[in-house]
C-alpha cells in the first residue's frame, strides 16, 4: 500500500515540474542580440550628444567625422547604417552616406537593431552673426553584427 | 482500525505532496510573471528616451537664448518650447509623451546678478557686471510605460564680469574680464574670436586662472578707446555684453 503511495506522490511532483518546465523563458538567441544592439546604439547616440559633438556633426554634415565616431565608438564586428530626417521624415540628402558595412549585411541579417534619436537645433554663423532656429533632425541608427 | 488509520496516513502523504506542487506551481507562475514582464520592457529605450528628452529641452533653452541675445525676440523660448512639445508628441503617437513647461518670470537673483525673467529670458546689459539667462521647469509624462510627473529644470547662463581696464602701452588698451556659466563655473578656451570691443575685433586675447578667486581671467588687447563696450559669445553662441565706466591706472 505504502509503494503505491509513494509512486503517486513521486507522480505529482514530477508533474508539477513538467509543467512548470514548460513556462521556462527561453528567449531567441537574435531576439537578445537585438535587445544588446539597441542598448548599444540608444547609449552611444545619448553619450555623443552629450558630449556636445552629436549636433555639429549633423547639422554641420560632417559625414566623415560623425562616420568615424560611430566606428571607434562601436565594437568592430558591428556595422551601422544612419539616416537622418526632418520631422516631415523626408530624409536629409545631404548627411545620408553614414554607412559602415555592405549593403547584403543589412539585407541578410536576421539580427537588425534600429534606433531613433531627436536632435532640436544648433547654431550657425560666426559671434556677431549667428543663427540659432528650432530645427529638428530625427536620427534613425541600424545595427547588426557582421 | 490499525488498517483504517494506516489507510488515512497514506492519504494525508498524497494531499501534502498536492499542496507542495499547487505552491511549486504557483511560485513557478509567479517567477514567469516577472521575469517575462523584465524581458520584455526596453527599459535601455525608455531611459534612453528620457535622456534625449531632457538634454534636448536643454539645449532648447541655450538655443533659444542664442537667439534672444542676437534678436531680443521675447517670445523665441515659448514659441521653441511649444513646437518641441509639439513635435514630441507627434513624432512618437505611440508612446504618449506629454511635455509640459513653465517659463521663468520676475526677478530671481542668479550667481550674484538680479535678473528680471519674462516668458524664461532675461538680460542685463552694459553694466560691470552683466549677464543673459534662460529658465524653465518641465514636467514629463510617458502613458505608454507609466511614467507620471517626472520634473526636471534647465537653465543657460552666461556671465560678463569686467575686472578692470587700463591703457597697457600708447596704442593698445586692455580690459580683464571673467567669464562664467551655470553654477558660476568659469568658462575656459574663449579666444579673440569670442570677444568684440564696441563692435570691432580684438588684437589678442589672454587667459589666466586666479585659483583665490576660483576664476579664468582674460586679458582682451584691442586698439578703441576707453572706456569700452565688451562682448562676447560662448562656445553655445550666447552673447553678453558689459560695460564700467571705471579706468584703472596701469599696474605694470
Amino acid at each position: 500500500m505504502r509503494v503505491i503511495e509513494v509512486i503517486i506522490a513521486s507522480f505529482i511532483v514530477i508533474s508539477a515540474l513538467s509543467f512548470l518546465s514548460m513556462f521556462a523563458i527561453t528567449p531567441h538567441t537574435s531576439q537578445l542580440e537585438v535587445n544588446d544592439l539597441e542598448k548599444t546604439g540608444y547609449s552611444l547616440l545619448l553619450d555623443l550628444d552629450n558630449q556636445g559633438i552629436l549636433a555639429p556633426m549633423i547639422y554641420g554634415n560632417q559625414e566623415s567625422d560623425l562616420h568615424t565616431a560611430l566606428k571607434i565608438t562601436l565594437p568592430v564586428d558591428v556595422y551601422f547604417r544612419l539616416a537622418v530626417y526632418d520631422t516631415n521624415w523626408s530624409k536629409i540628402e545631404s548627411i545620408n552616406d553614414v554607412v559602415y558595412g555592405d549593403e547584403t549585411t543589412f539585407s541578410s541579417s536576421e539580427s537588425i537593431a534600429s534606433v531613433s534619436y531627436i536632435l532640436n537645433g544648433y547654431k550657425s554663423g560666426t559671434p556677431g552673426d549667428f543663427t540659432a532656429e528650432y530645427e529638428p533632425r530625427i536620427l534613425v541608427l541600424q545595427l547588426t553584427r557582421g | 482500525m490499525r488498517n483504517i488509520t494506516e489507510n488515512k496516513r497514506g492519504q494525508f502523504v498524497i494531499i501534502a505532496v498536492l499542496l507542495v506542487a499547487i505552491m511549486i506551481v504557483s511560485v513557478g507562475a509567479l517567477l514567469y510573471d516577472t521575469a517575462s514582464y523584465y524581458k520584455n520592457e526596453p527599459w535601455q529605450e525608455y531611459s534612453a528616451l528620457i535622456g534625449d528628452i531632457e538634454l534636448n529641452s536643454q539645449r532648447l533653452l541655450e538655443l533659444s537664448l542664442t537667439n534672444y541675445t542676437q534678436t531680443s525676440d521675447p517670445n523665441v523660448l515659448k514659441e521653441n518650447l511649444n513646437k518641441w512639445q509639439l513635435d514630441l508628441l507627434r513624432l512618437y503617437p505611440s508612446m504618449g509623451i506629454a511635455l509640459d513647461f513653465s517659463l521663468a518670470n520676475g526677478q530671481a537673483n542668479m550667481e550674484g546678478v538680479s535678473l528680471h525673467f519674462s516668458e524664461g529670458l532675461a538680460n542685463v546689459s552694459r553694466e560691470p557686471v552683466s549677464a543673459s539667462s534662460a529658465r524653465a521647469s518641465f514636467t514629463l509624462n510617458i502613458s505608454s510605460i507609466g511614467l507620471y510627473g517626472y520634473k526636471f529644470n534647465s537653465e543657460a547662463f552666461l556671465k560678463l564680469r569686467i575686472d578692470r581696464s587700463e591703457a597697457y602701452d600708447s596704442n593698445t588698451n586692455m580690459t580683464v574680464v571673467a567669464v562664467n556659466c551655470e553654477k558660476n563655473l568659469p568658462i575656459t578656451g574663449l579666444t579673440k574670436n569670442n570677444f568684440m570691443v564696441n563692435g570691432e575685433p580684438v588684437i589678442k586675447v589672454t587667459s589666466h586662472y586666479d585659483a583665490a578667486q576660483g576664476l579664468t581671467f582674460y586679458s582682451i588687447f584691442y586698439t578703441n578707446a576707453m572706456p569700452s563696450e565688451v562682448q562676447v559669445w560662448d562656445q553655445r553662441g550666447i552673447c553678453v555684453t558689459g560695460y564700467s565706466p571705471n579706468i584703472s591706472t596701469p599696474s605694470h
